[in-house]
């Protein structure tokens, strides 16, 4: 493994590492929850961005005194790591959706003085409609959140520094895309470590997560291992906090080359304009790249997996539907698979678990079972 | 696919008491029968959802078939079993939400069975609103927009991450300009404007607000009624039962604005409150009380009756005409912002209120799906003391009915934990 790539995993492998340390060197920490979320704005308010995600392999105390164990595991354990003692670290945690009802619920409890150790919080969301009214409300959300951050981190946000920051994270987008391009065309990284890699943006201070990227990719030579495996494109129900449903899927014998994710291959998004007022462009950059189950209309949640299960790599599609009420796009994708010719399979299962896990494998290995071997050292 | 005609699911049909429920029940019949005549004669109508504006749309002289309310129907006719079978068929699987997808189902369906009252008519638009929450419905009203090929009017709600102010039922009303976020307020207002637009386009009339007004003020008055009826149950045995009360709420409240839905309540609030006079009540013996949570049963709602005589319990307040009561009434001087406050947050999941409700009705015990309760709801029950019973089966999905099962579970939820309460209770006070 390079040096690089072992950077980037050992971050994804534990993201709130290198929070911490910012903190201990007296940055305010701010932690994003849910996608779509500006960092630009964070890191203009001279805060440090992580992200938290749920951690269903950690227990979770403090969360269980007020959801029972019927209560979905993801919000328990957001709950617990806003509301102990362990998010001292935060100047301030903004949720995004679809938690407005675990924010409001972490707020209901701090109201009656039940979560003393819980972090500031605040909310916000852009629309999942398209239109000038969306889109003056979309920055009229992003003023009113660098308001809020500027407040948390003590330093208000200047239109310099959050140019600095959009070109900052532009830089960052630059690198996706090219690690994107690479990862696809030649076949030199595993699913799990490209997503893992890929992932380390939300953890890591983007200059430092751009080069470790842009070295990443210039490490990359083709495998002649790697290009006999039959290749999925996989489609999650949400975005991905985790890289066992690759693993599951790898474990079978596959190689994932892109994922339906905006934190994975849906990362290697277009740049935040610069010639612009920058919180109007903030703002129309989240507007429009706004994916998943709430974007409307359906081209935004669906264009990118049409254009990308076209394209003549994709052996197979994988759905991994891990939120059961996932489900109403799908047969419409798997018609469009279907007049392709490309095979696809929907596994119901939650890859995070030991049965999970072994559902998403056999899956997996049935729906390779119809795939007619890949020529070795065939570039496609 | 099953036979259409092969009913599966519960098939008791629940008793009726009072006069005004056949007359409200055929009224609702023989509007949906008239709409579908007027429709077939180029009238536009609109297919909704509970959580849009309906009083937007009754200012306009615009009917309108909440989607809800088309699923209650189709379940109370036993064929949601039929109508499951047709979505999984077509790829829709059965882990999808069920209540809010007969309507759809209706609509694919390949005409092999008939649809409750005729079926759905096309309808110039479909008016959906939508949560970040809840984000998975959207695609299902862009499928029901592409299978009608009828636009598609999204109302978002915009959320705040807040919660209610405390007893926000006791300001709600009028004090709703200090509840929620001005910018939340602001955004919901618009969209509302914007679905306006749409109305004026549709219809070709003009906005009037003074017509909006009145609708508003009808609305409001229709709560009032129902505000009687529900201080009838909390006071005295209850005249009235679970099953009865939802069909009727229900029937009125998709109606509200209109002067039907106004009398109709009136009528409704009349007998009530004369059959508590002259001691009419559903269960004479009435012992035991029970909350139905969440959203009803409406594959079986015969069953908040099977009770009664075995046990002596009935079920007195389910959430329908309580956020009816507390979370509609809006009064103001803008009806459109009034609106938009509503659905700012309704108050529907509030936890505070659910238990303030179920204890002012005097309830002993609470009832409800797994699919209506979450963790916290289970946490807060159990926090007030109130004895929880989970039955596992859907709402409107007939093909989870086990008769046997779920009488069993009741039994035992009544003999093993309210029914010793109470006696407990009893012999404390020295009674």
């Amino acid at each position: 493994m390079t040096q690089p790539l072992q950077l980037l995993l050992a971050s994804y492998g534990d993201p709130l590492r290198t929070a911490r340390e910012a903190h201990a060197q007296g940055s305010p920490v701010i932690a994003r929850i849910g996608l779509g979320i500006p960092d630009e704005i964070i890191l203009a308010a001279g805060g440090f961005a992580t992200a938290l995600a749920p951690r269903l392999d950690q227990p979770t105390p403090l969360a269980d005194a007020f959801m029972d164990p019927s209560e979905q595991p993801e919000l328990r354990s957001l709950l617990e790591q806003i509301a102990s003692s362990q998010s001292r670290f935060l100047s301030l945690a903004v949720l995004t959706a679809p938690y407005s009802a675990l924010a409001a619920t972490i707020e209901d409890l701090r109201r009656v003085a039940l979560l003393p150790d819980a972090a500031p919080t605040s909310y916000m969301e852009f629309p999942a409609v398209r239109g000038d009214g969306a889109r003056r409300y979309a920055e009229a959300r992003v003023r009113d959140l660098a308001s809020r951050i500027g407040s948390a981190t003590g330093q208000p946000v200047t239109t310099e520094a959050l140019r600095r920051a959009i070109a900052l994270t532009n830089r960052r987008r630059e690198a996706l895309r090219t690690f994107m391009a690479h990862r696809r065309d030649t076949a030199a990284i595993s699913g799990i470590e490209a997503f893992g890699a890929v992932g380390a943006a939300s953890f890591l201070p983007p200059a430092v997560f751009t080069d470790a990227l842009d070295a990443l990719t210039a490490s990359l030579r083709s495998s002649d291992r790697l290009h006999g495996l039959p290749r999925i494109l996989l489609v999650p129900s949400s975005p991905l906090t985790h890289d066992r449903a690759h693993a599951a899927i790898e474990a079978a014998g596959a190689l994932v080359i892109a994922e339906d994710d905006p934190l994975g291959s849906r990362a290697a998004e277009p740049a935040i304009r610069e010639d612009e007022d920058p919180m109007r462009a903030i703002a129309d950059h989240y507007l429009d790249q706004l994916s998943g189950t709430r974007a409307f209309p359906a081209d935004r949640r669906l264009a990118w997996f049409y254009e990308e299960a076209a394209r003549p790599d994709v052996d197979a599609v994988i759905f991994y539907g891990q939120e059961p009420r996932y489900g109403w796009d799908h047969p419409a994708m798997r018609d469009f698979l279907d007049s392709r010719g490309t095979p696809s399979t929907f596994i119901r299962a939650d890859a995070r678990t030991a049965d999970g896990f072994a559902q998403v494998e056999a899956a997996a290995i049935a729906l390779l079972q119809t795939l007619p071997t890949r020529e070795t050292g065939t570039t496609p | 696919m099953s036979e259409p005609s092969a009913a599966r699911g519960a098939q008791g049909r629940a008793r009726n008491d009072l006069d005004c429920t056949p007359l409200i029940r055929g009224a609702q019949k023989e509007w949906f029968a008239q709409l579908r005549e007027e429709v077939a004669a180029g009238r536009p109508y609109v297919y909704t959802d509970a959580y849009a504006p309906h009083e937007i749309l009754e200012a306009f002289d615009l009917p309108h078939v909440i989607n809800e309310w088309w699923s209650g129907i189709v379940a109370a006719r036993r064929q949601s079993a039929y109508y499951f079978d047709t979505l999984e068929s077509q790829g829709y699987h059965s882990g999808l939400e069920r209540y809010t997808a007969l309507g759809l189902a209706t609509v694919l369906d390949d005409g092999a069975a008939e649809a409750p009252w005729g079926g759905l008519p096309k309808p110039a638009f479909i008016c959906a609103s939508a949560m970040s929450a809840r984000g998975d419905a959207l695609a299902r009203w862009e499928i029901l927009s592409r299978a009608w090929d009828v636009p598609l009017f999204v109302a978002e709600v915009p959320a705040s991450g807040l919660p209610l102010p405390p007893r926000w039922w006791e300001i709600a009303r009028h004090g709703w300009e200090q509840m929620y976020p001005t910018w939340q307020l602001d955004r919901m207002t618009e969209t509302y404007w914007d679905l306006i637009r749409k109305c004026e386009e549709v219809t070709g009339t003009r906005f009037d607000i003074d017509k909006l007004r009145e609708v508003m003020d009808r609305a409001n008055l229709q709560q009032t009624y129902f505000e009687e009826i529900r201080d009838t149950i909390i006071n005295g045995k209850s005249p009235v039962s679970m099953s009865e009360q939802l069909g009727n709420v229900m029937t009125i409240q998709w109606r509200r604005g209109s002067e039907w839905a106004t009398n109709a309540a009136r009528q409704f609030r009349d007998e009530i409150v004369e059959r508590a006079a002259n001691g009419q009540f559903s269960c004479p013996d009435e012992t035991y009380r029970l909350t139905w949570f969440g959203a009803g049963l409406w594959q079986n709602t015969a069953f908040y009756r099977a009770f009664e005589e075995s046990h002596a319990t009935i079920f007195a307040r389910s959430m329908y005409m309580s956020i009816a009561i507390d979370g509609y009434p809006r009064y103001g001087r803008d009806p459109v912002r009034a609106l938009a406050s509503r659905y700012c947050g309704i108050g529907l999941g509030s936890l505070d209120w659910e238990i303030h409700d179920t204890k002012r009705h005097r309830a002993d015990g609470v009832v409800t799906v797994g699919n209506n309760i979450g963790g916290r709801a289970r946490a807060a029950f159990a926090e007030a003391d109130l004895p929880l019973l989970i039955l596992d089966v859907d709402l409107v999905d007939g093909r989870t009915w086990d008769e046997e099962r779920v009488m069993g579970q009741m039994k035992a939820f009544i003999e093993e934990q309210i029914m010793p309460r109470r006696n407990l209770s009893s012999n404390n006070t020295g009674a």
